[in-house]
């Protein structure tokens, strides 16, 4: 109970604190919601790269095609190879030449018109192979490694949209981190100076307390909260403009669909929401650990 | 029975002054007794160490069967808790009234709301202020400000009140008002008062043990005191 009425005068303070050093409160409430922002940014996309990468993983393969008239020797070995490889699925597809060409004449209508003059299909169609890759960011080195097989003829995959995206926004998301680490920098460094500000400007009280015999935690109590509410106060913005912004440009798409059916985001409940979470956490966190950290700089018991 | 006792204490300070040497003290519960000395004898530096500001580089220093000179910085405001002291810049808030300056160091240590105000009121009329709770420390005398810091000294009912140079601002008549306050909180609460001081006039009046520094050592003890010249 006691506990509680101290918090409750403690969040009261930090409120007028906050409005008392006005413009530098402003400063690193809008420091620490350009940081969320970016925090917010990158989860949604991390989150859906994550889940399409999955989707994708399973829908797209690699073709390879053999030489024409490889031996049977050649395909044993060549089955073996990719048994071995690293980033190859086990549950790939083997196709001879028969097969493919009723494959091609039952889809196509070209090979259809011209399939019925073929009689040798080892002299036209090749071996081929539909293989699945573990990892998608890898296809590229797993690609390149099949074509330096000398029994390999060429090796097709995806159109290369899906791949380019996934790779853009891992890129994406890499630079987010690292501009979220540097802005969780300056803004721990703003709160810093903020909550610097409060103690200096309440120095005159803190020592009484001091001489009266208030706490350590007493003492301290107040400027830490002053962080969690610059923390609570800059997560408001991002917020809003996550669940709005997600939802609206969700909901601006055929079912959640970019670009190809590939490609499908998550449905915006409860995803904002977990997202919206976060940004409170790491916003309230940022907060206290300036503030924790001007304590422990400038109130030295 | 002793509530103080001081056995080789010897204070260095970290720019290498040594303001108090070797020294052996004893004060005994429910007394009074005034620090005289020069400008620069150790007088607050004593002070300071009764109260834990600042921490002996030697000896023992015992409060209430405690060992001050050990106490960790993290606990010293359970010792606080047990003290009352006064400045003499008064160190009141000039934004709070008179009864929550005094209010104030209660509540600060979490005290009960419906204890702070019985303890508040009746710490204010024990020095003469009851009719000044609403006053704001700016619109009273020096006087009755180091009244309001007494009051807010002695509100938790301390064992010992410590006071530096508490009339050093103020004309004769209300120093002798403020001794007065003094003296009637050590008499009828049976507060052990310590004072330093270098008001001759006051030290003469009172008469009461006066304890003289020079150069950071006792160089008198006088049971009923006089501050006379050789005591400087
Ligand atoms: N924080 C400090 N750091 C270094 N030296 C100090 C400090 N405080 C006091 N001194 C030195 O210690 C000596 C004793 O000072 P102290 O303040 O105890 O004297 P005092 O008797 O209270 O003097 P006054 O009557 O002027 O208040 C002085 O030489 C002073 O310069
Ligand atoms: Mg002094």
């Amino acid at each position: 109970m006691k506990l509680f009425r101290m918090f409750k005068c403690g969040v009261r303070d930090a409120f007028k604190s906050v409005y008392r050093n006005f413009s530098l409160s402003i400063a690193s409430i809008s420091c620490i919601s350009i940081t969320l922002l970016v925090v917010a940014v990158a989860l949604v996309l991390s989150f859906n790269v994550k889940n399409f990468s999955k989707e994708i993983e399973s829908d797209v393969a690699m073709v390879v095609f053999l030489n024409l008239g490889v031996t049977n020797e050649e395909i044993t070995e060549f089955e073996s190879t990719i048994s071995n490889m690293e980033n190859i699925l086990p549950n790939w597809e083997a196709q001879t030449p028969t097969e493919r060409k009723e494959m091609l004449l039952a889809e196509d209508d070209f090979w259809n018109s011209v399939g019925s003059l073929i009689d040798n299909e080892e002299e036209i169609f090749h071996y081929t192979y539909k293989i699945k890759v573990k990892d998608i960011n890898l296809i590229n080195e797993t690609a390149t490694e099949l074509e330096n097989l000398p029994v390999v003829q060429v090796v097709n995959y995806g159109e290369g949209i899906v791949e380019q995206m996934v790779s853009v926004f891992d890129l994406v998301n890499k630079i987010a981190f690292l501009v979220v680490i540097i802005l969780v920098i300056v803004t721990v460094f703003l709160i810093v100076n903020t909550i610097k500000l409060t103690i200096f400007s309440r120095r005159r009280e803190i020592s009484i307390m001091r001489v009266v015999g208030a706490s350590n935690w007493t003492i301290k109590n107040p400027f830490i909260i002053e962080g969690f509410v610059i923390g609570l106060l800059g997560s408001i913005v991002p917020i809003i403009l996550t669940v709005y912004g997600y939802t609206s440009f969700y909901n601006s798409l055929d079912d959640g669909h970019l670009f190809s059916s590939l490609i499908e985001l998550l449905p915006p409940q409860p995803f904002v929401f977990f997202v919206s979470l976060a940004i409170v956490v790491i916003g309230v966190v940022v907060g206290m650990f300036g503030s924790g950290r001007a304590v422990r700089k400038y109130l030295k018991v | 029975m002793e509530l103080i006792s001081l056995k080789g204490v010897s204070k260095k300070y970290k720019n290498g002054v040594n303001a108090i040497y070797d020294l052996d003290l004893k004060i005994k519960k429910g007394e009074f007794v005034f620090i005289i000395g020069g400008s620069g004898s150790g007088k607050s530096t004593l002070i300071k160490m009764l109260y834990r500001e600042e921490k002996p580089t030697k000896g023992e220093l015992i409060i209430g069967g405690k060992n001050v000179a050990k106490l960790r910085n993290s606990k010293v405001y359970k010792l606080r808790r047990k003290l009352g002291i006064v400045f003499q810049d008064y160190r009141l808030l000039p934004k709070l009234t008179v009864y929550e300056n005094v209010a104030f160091a209660l509540e600060v240590i979490g005290e009960k709301a419906s204890d702070i105000r019985i303890k508040t009121l009746k710490s204010l009329e024990l020095v003469g202020l009851k009719g000044k709770t609403r006053n704001y420390p700016d619109e009273l005398s020096g006087g009755e400000q180091q009244r309001v810091a007494i009051a807010r000294a002695i509100v938790n009912n301390p064992k010992l009140l410590i006071c530096d140079e508490p009339t050093g601002n103020l004309d004769p008549l209300m120093s002798e008002e403020i001794v007065n306050v003094l003296d009637d909180i050590n008499k009828t609460m049976g507060t052990t008062v310590i004072m330093a001081t270098h008001d001759r006039d006051i030290v003469n009046k009172f008469k009461k043990r006066v304890i003289a520094i020079k150069d950071g050592r006792i160089v008198k003890d006088y049971a009923e005191g006089k501050y006379d010249n050789e005591a400087i």
